[in-house]
């Protein structure tokens, strides 16, 4: 997954995520195939950029549960606390995520 | 206590902002102020202008290569904001005499505070707030209590954060130990020194506690789940070994969509990186 900004979109690039209006509604779906008339809907949603999917792309899907059972053990052992709503389990499982994807860069 | 008398001492004798950034206020406290005004100031440190049109262009306020001038920049960003990144890049050439020890490198610290203006900006535009001023900003510089005791005290210092380390302590906690104060409380009083605006003072000293007397209020609220943000992505290094805990009265106020970060922080950490390569040279 790679930050687009609308500029710099180009003809093919597909959407790594699905994006919402305000209200929740689907705007354009993850993994939509963009062409350039998408740029001036993008505009007008004053969305300034998009994430697109690339080649090297790692989901938390693609890590083996060792991997994130262990990112998540050590991240748990700087905590003093635990996630325990949605939001919470968001932010945990994001910085796994990341933990993981930028592991030696 | 000796040393607390000590800190209290470096606060009083702190260096003064320089001079383009109380000029800027004294502008600025004009009812009819212009563009061209703070031009006027801010153009009079040619470097200066040039860091502040660098840091308007990057991608944080999503107008990438809009802004040519310091009054396009008064214009799409706002008086405030560009006052705000005046005093940060003030503020950063303040510190850059700090030198590292063996369990904290400044450049760290300042990546880590980027990192924290970066995710506050974002939550804040999210939650859309209409005023997104100061979010990214005051994020920068919020632990500005740390960078104090690293500069004037750096030994001492030096002994808090192992003590820390080795004990699972948060630092401000170990801080209150040895030297009888904290960062939140040194940092708020050197910002009081400054006759910085009240709303950054309030997030100095009330960034653990994450709201204001007990009340939600959502710069603070903001930055304070930030901070913890960005210790649990580890990005830059804030010098605490314990990611902070969460004050959850937030949540009752704050209604983050419980996607946001798996879908955002791609598009943080992008941010994040341009910031840094281009405030860390």
């Amino acid at each position: 997954m790679a930050y687009v900004v609308v500029e710099e979109i180009k003809a093919g690039m597909v959407l790594a995520e699905t994006l919402r209006s305000d209200s929740g509604q689907v705007l354009m779906p993850e993994g939509l195939e963009l062409s350039m008339k998408h740029v001036p809907l993008l505009n007008r949603w004053k969305i300034k950029g998009v994430n697109i999917k690339s080649d090297d792309d790692v989901s938390i899907d693609d890590l083996s549960e060792d991997e994130q059972e262990q990112a998540g053990k050590y991240l748990l052992g700087k905590m003093t606390w635990k996630p325990i709503n949605d939001i919470e389990k968001d932010m945990f499982n994001t910085a796994v995520m990341h933990k993981l994807i930028y592991k030696g860069k | 206590m000796k040393l607390i008398n000590n800190i209290i001492l470096k606060i009083d004798e702190f260096p003064t902002l320089p001079t383009v950034y109380t000029k800027l206020n004294e502008v600025m406290a004009h009812p009819n102020v212009s563009a061209k005004d703070v031009a006027d100031v801010v153009s009079q440190d040619q470097a200066s202008a040039a860091k502040v049109l660098k840091v308007a262009n990057s991608p944080i306020y999503g107008l990438i290569g809009k802004i040519s001038t310091i009054s396009q920049a008064v214009v799409y960003i706002g008086f405030n904001e560009v006052k705000s990144i005046v005093l940060a890049l003030s503020i950063i050439e303040m510190f850059k005499d700090v030198k590292s020890n063996s369990l904290l490198d400044p450049k760290d610290f300042w990546r880590y505070s980027f990192a924290v203006g970066v995710i506050s900006r974002n939550i804040a535009n999210r939650l859309q707030i209409k005023n997104l001023e100061g979010f990214f900003i005051n994020g920068i510089l919020h632990g500005l209590g740390k960078l104090l005791f690293l500069k004037t005290i750096p030994d001492i210092y030096e002994k808090i954060l192992t003590v820390s380390k080795e004990k699972k302590l948060p630092v401000r906690k170990a801080e209150e130990k040895v030297l009888g104060i904290s960062h939140p409380l040194a940092g708020q009083m050197l910002a009081e020194k400054w006759r910085l605006p009240k709303e950054i003072q309030n997030v100095i000293k009330n960034l653990y506690i994450g709201t204001v007397n007990d009340r939600y209020n959502e710069m603070v609220g903001i930055i304070h789940l930030s901070t913890i943000m960005a210790s649990l992505l580890e990005l830059g290094s804030s010098g605490d070994f314990v990611v902070p805990k969460i004050n959850r009265q937030i949540w009752n106020d704050m209604k983050i969509p419980e996607d946001f970060f798996t879908n955002n922080y791609q598009k943080m950490v992008h941010e994040y990186q341009d910031i840094s390569n281009l405030l860390s040279s």
